[in-house]
């Protein structure tokens, strides 16, 4: 009955407000790090706080009285504006830095930063001050596990439908699991675990020679498979195959159903092998991995880092969707690069940091196609897609056709923008689907940085990253007209 | 507090989404995917699909472990079965839905305890309780006592020719003191009146007043209070064997029934009970059984929409109260708006009598009774309460709260502007949901 009703923008704006006010605190991180350091970024950083957080403040003050009980369509709404709005203020300081974004530059890099994207416009990081690069880490870290993920562990009055509601669109996935019944707890958990295993990378890598800072960031942006990195070169700059290993790890940590890594944590090993959407990540894993050493090994490559290394690195940069880069792959051949390709589509685990198609969707669409080719001899069968005590039913089925649908045809529909501007086939798909998936891996033109494509394509690859992000339908239903009456 | 709630039917959602809004651990097992699914994205529960009596699913769904295992699905015997397994299993209190009253009985109660259930809960019985009750109350929607019955609660619908209709609260104070208003009902929604607000026809209103002022209340409400001399019922399901089973004689009841076999049957079973064979939608049929003769109809039959024509046109041609069993809980709101005294819900019953359990003896609250969206809170003023600093009128309530009476030493009082909280005092507060905080903080 309730969802029936006017939308309550002083509601939505009410909770937008307390999460400007969040993103406003995250940015004094940077400031008293740059003020630490003696650079001259903290001017950028102060302004930017003070601008978001005077945002943040108005909607809060003038809506104080107000409840923030919301129902769906409300949900739907914050999810996605809180999404942009939380891109346009975390893009203040690259704009106001010493070395300035253009507006849509630093959209661009926020956006691919919040959804965990990693595709940059900056051709020389390096050039970077240190404040800058430890808030590109940030927004990755907090994006991975998601922004509103945040507010409901902070915010106890999110604890009702409406924080539900925030979970379910925030989350990846087709079926959302509650690890206790109710949603704050759930949250404190999953940041729990999050937590956890980022402070778990940083002494690893120092171990391998990187710098606290280095680690720090690299941590963040590992574990929530986002990519940014503090080197030009990646993690090709360290020349080490042991960070390359401890990243592949992590990474490979970060694509994995963090509700699985909660309980496997708490002891449940046993559930970890019985999971087969684990065990499927994991076989194409290492099925992909052997066919490229296989391919590297036939041209000539020799030695374990070029081998095992490499092809293990770069294969979980693709399927995890964070887009660290090792090796040039752009060298290997058409092979390793239509797997590439293939894998950023697919992308991991549902319920992980990744973005992509999900291999659970995909063992879904399998499952129908074998219960179709039964159905074609048995039309009396009753089949059922069913595998970790789910079972799908059409409405299940009939909902990933139309996620997959919209998937090609914006995918299709950014290498289309790409390519009208004189860019080549593989570099305009590998691009779109790099984006699309929130992998951020760059190919040829885009192959250091994203930044010199025109304008047009920026803005159609930022509105792809959200897409993936979100997952199509929340953003989605905001361009359908009933949504608004 | 860990709870298990076994079954998906509406009783078990109904009770999902009150325990859920009370922040304990609820995880709710049953057979339908779909009801679960929908109840998952809503409300702070986990779900878990599995069948009532199996021990692997009873275990995945944490039975071992819970406080409390409520088993209330539509099968007596698959309750029964599954309460003995959930204590098996480790659950510390194990509650059962039932069918057969005779369970209710001493000896009974005591030889399914040794079995392992704690408590049993029949809805019929339930149902037949509260319209026994209400048939000695004409024109009371509904009367609890609290406070070790040193106050009342009473609800009342307003209409014509109440005195205090379109009165407001201020003025109806002027009239007499004996009675409180402490909650309105106006369209749905839950009004905690002040001093402006006003009576409109059709409101529900909630009084607290000292036993004895009852008389007094249904002239005020233009009332007569007339006895009920017989009682007409229609259909002859279980609740309506089971409110034959406990209806006082003093009354004359009458069962009309269409089906001639059901009526031979009944007539079997309840000897005392004129059964009449005939439409009970057929109005000379209720006039020819006197239905204008200080009547109260009773609308039992199986169908829900049925039930509430039948009640309106009773009450129409002239029944003294009706009665109506209503069963969707989808428009059980919509029908309280209708011309019939009082609605009845088997689920919605069960769900509010588990609840109120667990308020009396498990959850750590002060509540003595839980209306939809209205507590009722019995709380004790301590020397350092910031309630016994001023007078009632100068602690500037907020207007989702009043404080409805108390007992000192043992007596119960009403409370006006004027009155004085003392230490030790038991005050009686009502407050809408989400309010809680704000009363713990008065009483801190």
């Amino acid at each position: 009955m309730n969802e029936l009703c006017n939308l309550r923008y002083s509601r939505i704006l009410k909770i937008a407000g307390f999460l400007l006010i969040l993103e406003g605190v995250l940015m004094t991180v940077p400031l008293i790090f740059s003020l630490f350091e003696g650079g001259n970024d903290w001017k950028a950083f102060l302004v930017s706080a003070l601008i978001t957080l005077f945002c943040g403040c108005i909607p809060v003050l003038i809506f104080r009285f107000e409840e923030t009980r919301i129902y769906r369509r409300e949900g739907y709404l914050l999810i996605s504006g809180i999404w942009i709005l939380f891109s346009l203020f975390g893009m203040l300081p690259f704009m106001l830095s010493e070395a300035p974004l253009s507006l849509t530059d630093a959209f661009f890099e926020t956006i691919s930063g919040f959804t965990t994207t990693g595709a940059t416009v900056m051709g020389d990081v390096e050039q970077e001050s240190r404040a800058i690069l430890l808030w590109r880490s940030e927004i990755q870290w907090i994006g991975g596990l998601g922004i509103v993920l945040f507010l409901i562990a902070i915010l106890p009055t999110l604890n009702d439908s409406g924080g539900i509601s925030l979970f379910n669109a925030e989350i990846t996935g087709i079926t959302h699991d509650k690890l206790h019944p109710r949603i704050r707890q759930t949250a404190l958990s999953l940041w729990g675990v999050y937590g956890i295993i980022t402070l778990t990378m940083i002494p690893l890598l120092m171990l391998g020679g990187m710098s606290l800072f280095d680690s720090v960031c690299q941590s963040m942006t590992t574990v929530s498979t986002g990519g940014f990195s503090t080197r030009n070169g990646s993690i090709a700059a360290w020349g080490s195959s042991y960070i390359a290993a401890v990243t592949s790890v992590f990474m490979l940590l970060g694509g994995m159903n963090f509700t699985l890594l909660y309980n496997a944590v708490h002891g449940e090993w046993k559930a970890l092998i019985r999971n087969h959407v684990f065990v499927s990540y994991l076989l194409i894993v290492l099925s992909t991995t052997a066919i490229i050493s296989v391919c590297l090994y036939t041209a000539g490559e020799t030695g374990g880092d070029h081998l095992i290394v490499a092809p293990l690195f770069q294969i979980a940069s693709a399927i995890t969707s964070t887009g660290f880069t090792y090796s040039d792959f752009a060298l290997w051949g058409s092979l390793p690069l239509i797997l590439i390709i293939m894998l950023m589509v697919c992308g991991a685990c549902a319920g992980s940091t990744t973005g992509g198609v999900k291999i659970d969707r995909i063992m879904v669409m399998l499952g129908n196609l074998k219960n179709e080719i039964v159905h074609t001899l048995f039309p009396n069968h009753i089949e059922r897609v069913s595998f970790d005590g789910k079972t799908f039913r059409e409405n299940d089925l009939v909902r990933i056709l139309a996620f997959l649908t919209v998937y090609i045809l914006t995918l299709s529909a950014g290498a289309l923008l790409m390519s009208a501007y004189g860019y080549n086939l593989t570099d305009s798909i590998f691009s779109s689907a790099s984006c699309m998936g929130n992998t951020g891996l760059g190919y040829g033109a885009t192959g250091s940085s994203y930044g010199a494509l025109p304008s047009t394509v920026k803005w159609m690859f930022s509105l792809e990253m959200l897409l993936g992000r979100l997952e199509i339908f929340s953003v989605l239903v905001l361009f359908y007209r009933r949504f608004w009456k | 507090m860990k709870i298990l709630i076994v079954g998906n039917g509406d009783t078990a959602i109904h009770l999902a989404k009150m325990l859920s809004q009370e922040n304990q651990d609820v995880v709710v097992m049953g057979i339908d995917s779909h009801v679960l699914s929908e109840l998952d994205a809503h409300y702070n529960v986990i779900t878990s699909l599995g069948k009532d009596i199996s021990i692997e699913a009873l275990k995945r769904s944490g039975a071992s472990d819970c406080d409390l295992f409520i088993a209330v699905t539509p099968y007596e015997n698959h309750n029964i079965v599954s309460s003995q397994l959930g204590k098996w299993l480790g659950a510390k209190t194990t509650i059962a839905r039932i069918d057969n009253p005779e369970f209710l009985s001493p000896e009974a109660s005591n030889h399914f305890r040794s079995l392992g259930i704690d408590r049993m809960v029949n809805p019929e019985y339930l149902v037949a309780r509260e319209i026994c009750i209400s048939l000695g109350n004409v024109w009371m929607r509904s009367l609890h006592k609290i406070a070790k019955g040193e106050l009342c609660i009473c609800s009342v619908k307003l209409s014509e020719p109440s005195p205090i209709l379109f009165k407001s609260i201020a003025e109806f104070g002027q009239i007499t003191q004996e009675f409180h208003v402490a909650l309105i009902k106006r369209n749905g929604e839950s009004i905690i009146p002040g001093g402006s607000h006003s009576f409109e026809r059709n409101d529900i209103v909630y009084f607290t007043f000292r036993p004895g002022s009852e008389k007094r209340l249904g002239e005020l409400c233009g009332k007569t209070n007339r006895e009920i001399k017989r009682v007409i019922i229609t259909g002859t399901g279980k609740i309506a064997e089971t409110v034959c089973g406990m209806i006082p004689d003093l009354y004359g009841v009458k069962v009309i029934e269409p089906d001639r076999e059901k009526c031979l049957r009944f007539a079997d079973s309840f000897p005392s009970v004129t059964v009449v064979n005939a439409d009970f939608r057929d109005i000379n049929v209720q006039r020819e059984e006197g239905i204008r003769d200080n009547c109260a109809f009773l609308a039992l039959g199986d169908s829900s929409e049925t039930n509430i024509v039948s009640a309106t046109v009773a009450k129409h041609i002239g029944a003294l109260k009706t009665i109506a069993q209503v069963e969707d809980t989808q428009y059980f709101d919509e029908v309280q708006a209708l011309d019939i005294d009082t609605v009845v819900n088997k689920k919605l019953l069960t769900s509010s009598r588990i609840y109120q359990f667990l308020i009396d003896s498990v959850l750590d609250s002060p509540r003595c009774l839980a209306f939809e969206d209205t507590d009722v809170l019995e709380i004790v003023a301590q020397d350092s309460s910031m309630i016994t600093r001023h007078n009632v009128r100068d602690l500037k309530l907020s207007s989702d709260m009043t404080i409805a009476g108390l007992t000192r030493g043992g007596h119960g009082m009403l409370v006006n502007g004027d009155s004085r909280i003392e230490p030790g005092d038991h005050v009686v507060v009502f407050s809408l949901h989400g309010t809680l905080r704000k009363v713990e903080r008065l009483f801190r």
